[in-house]
């Protein structure tokens, strides 16, 4: 368990995917240096996406992130997500 | 229009954030926040029932609103407040008696709150028949002719796309509907707020529309019925204000807009409404569409330049309203929305925005589109502020 402490909101389930928003309780400052170990497919100055279990993340230097396109009732997989990028 | 006088009004754009999601709810200029404190701390009073002088004034500022609303669509005929536009609708939905076999015709560019309302009453007999737009998002009016039958008795559809702004030939349909014995109701969400309105031109039967959406408070929508029409409209809901007399047999139902606004209203949000269609008059709706049609147009030449964009609707700014739709290849609209948000403080809505059918079937966008409205607060520079960070997405 990290102690990265956030809000998982579900932003929508359309089509059987669904969309989960990551908001930070308290922003950080920089992106986890775990991200070298996934593969990144855009960077810029303030986000990455990255690819992680096969499912594109957004992820900001605050520490907010988008998972996207997981199957329906995915909570715990987006959570799992979550502790992979922030261990 | 002084973009830049009017942004004085609006407290929330003080802290630099950009907002193009007046689609959704526009933000809320003083007068109208100042009209709701007002209410709150001077007149806080029930209307229409106490003979108090807080009453008699609140009661007179709640009259006011509905009439100042009613001379800003210029119809007539009764304007109900209600919570927002989708109530307006139920209110029509479930409010005419509907019987088995009859129809009714929408389109596939609807909202759901224009579509929801009349795929539920299909439980009751009733069949709703969908007619498809082109592209651009416009109906076909030989479709929607053809479509009518001798068992129709609603016409419901969209003044402006939601998605694509696109607006409707509104004054053609009710042309057609009422040659041929046919109502109409029209979801003015994103028209009244933007549209100078004449309903008695226009001609329509209903016309919901967003108060929340028009600079007014949360909370707060309108249904106008035409003057004629009122009586064939049940009350869904019944309760203090609706009635002039009860006895042990029978109930005399009230006038007006009291007959539809069932137990204590939202009367700081009727207050606040007031103030909005004041501020807009004030401004002035031709001057609110002249703005908005230079800020499309900027809008959609500007984000042509990105590589691969695909901007939804009509390409002319005079065919739509100031919504801006748009899709990056491959990229989901909500990273889009979010990116916007995180690097520039700029927010615009994402997804499939409650219409369904109009977003797979005819825009075929699975991964849903982003969309930019603007409003009177809006500037070209807050849009080259937005391509900037689209730039950097792509």
């Amino acid at each position: 368990m990290t102690d990265f402490d956030y809000e998982l909101v579900k932003v929508c389930s359309r089509g059987g995917k669904e969309f989960y928003h990551i908001y930070p309780r308290t922003p950080l400052t920089r992106l986890p240096d775990s991200l070298a170990r996934f593969e990144i497919k855009k960077r810029h100055e303030k986000y990455v996406v990255v690819e992680v279990d096969g499912y594109d993340v957004t992820i900001f230097t605050t520490g907010r992130m988008l998972i996207e396109n997981l199957p329906e009732n995915s909570e715990a997989k987006a959570k799992a997500i979550i502790e992979k990028i922030t261990a | 229009m002084n973009p830049t006088e009017v942004r004085k009004d609006f407290p929330q754009l003080k802290d630099g954030h950009i907002y193009f999601d007046s689609a959704a709810t526009s933000l809320k200029p003083l007068p109208v926040i100042e009209a709701v404190n007002y209410y709150y701390t001077k007149l806080s009073a029930n209307v229409e029932r106490g003979l108090h002088r807080p009453s008699h004034f609140a009661t007179r500022m709640y009259e006011e609103a509905h009439h100042r609303l009613l001379k800003f669509i210029n119809g007539t005929g009764e304007v109900i407040f209600t919570k927002n536009c989708t109530e307006a609708i139920n209110l029509i939905a479930h409010g005419l008696d509907w019987k088995e076999g009859d129809e009714i015709i929408t389109t596939f560019l609807e909202h759901n709150s224009n579509l929801l309302p009349w795929f539920y009453l299909r439980r009751r007999g009733v069949r709703v028949t969908l007619i498809r737009c082109d592209s651009e998002g416009l109906i076909d009016l030989d479709e929607l002719s053809r479509s009518i039958s001798s068992r129709t008795r609603l016409i419901a559809l969209t003044h402006a796309s939601n998605v694509l702004g696109t607006i409707q030939p509104i004054s053609s349909v009710v042309e057609i509907a009422h040659r041929r014995g046919v109502k109409v109701l029209v979801d003015g969400a994103q028209a009244a707020p933007h549209l100078k309105l004449d309903l008695d031109s226009l001609g329509c039967d209903f016309y919901a529309a967003s108060g929340h959406k028009m600079l007014g408070p949360s909370g707060t929508g309108f249904l106008f019925i035409r003057d004629g029409v009122i009586g064939e409209v049940n009350p869904c809901l019944l309760g203090g204000g609706t009635v002039k007399d009860v006895d042990l047999d029978q109930i005399i139902l009230a006038d007006g807009f009291e007959r539809y606004e069932a137990g204590t209203p939202n009367i700081a949000g009727g207050i606040g409404l007031g103030a909005a269609v004041d501020y807009l008059e004030r401004i002035g709706m031709e001057n609110v569409r002249s703005h908005e049609l230079e800020l499309t147009g900027y809008a959609i030449e500007k984000l042509k330049t990105i590589k691969g964009i695909r901007i939804h609707g009509p390409q002319d700014p005079r065919k739509k309203t100031g919504v801006v739709a748009f899709s990056l290849p491959k990229i989901p609209s909500h990273r889009v929305a979010i990116i916007l948000d995180e690097v520039g403080g700029i927010a615009v809505r994402s997804g499939y925005h409650c219409a369904f059918l109009l977003t797979r079937n005819i825009l075929k966008e699975d991964l849903g589109t982003a969309r930019a409205s603007f409003y009177i607060y809006n500037t070209k520079e807050e849009i080259d502020q937005m391509v900037e960070v689209l730039e950097e997405i792509v």
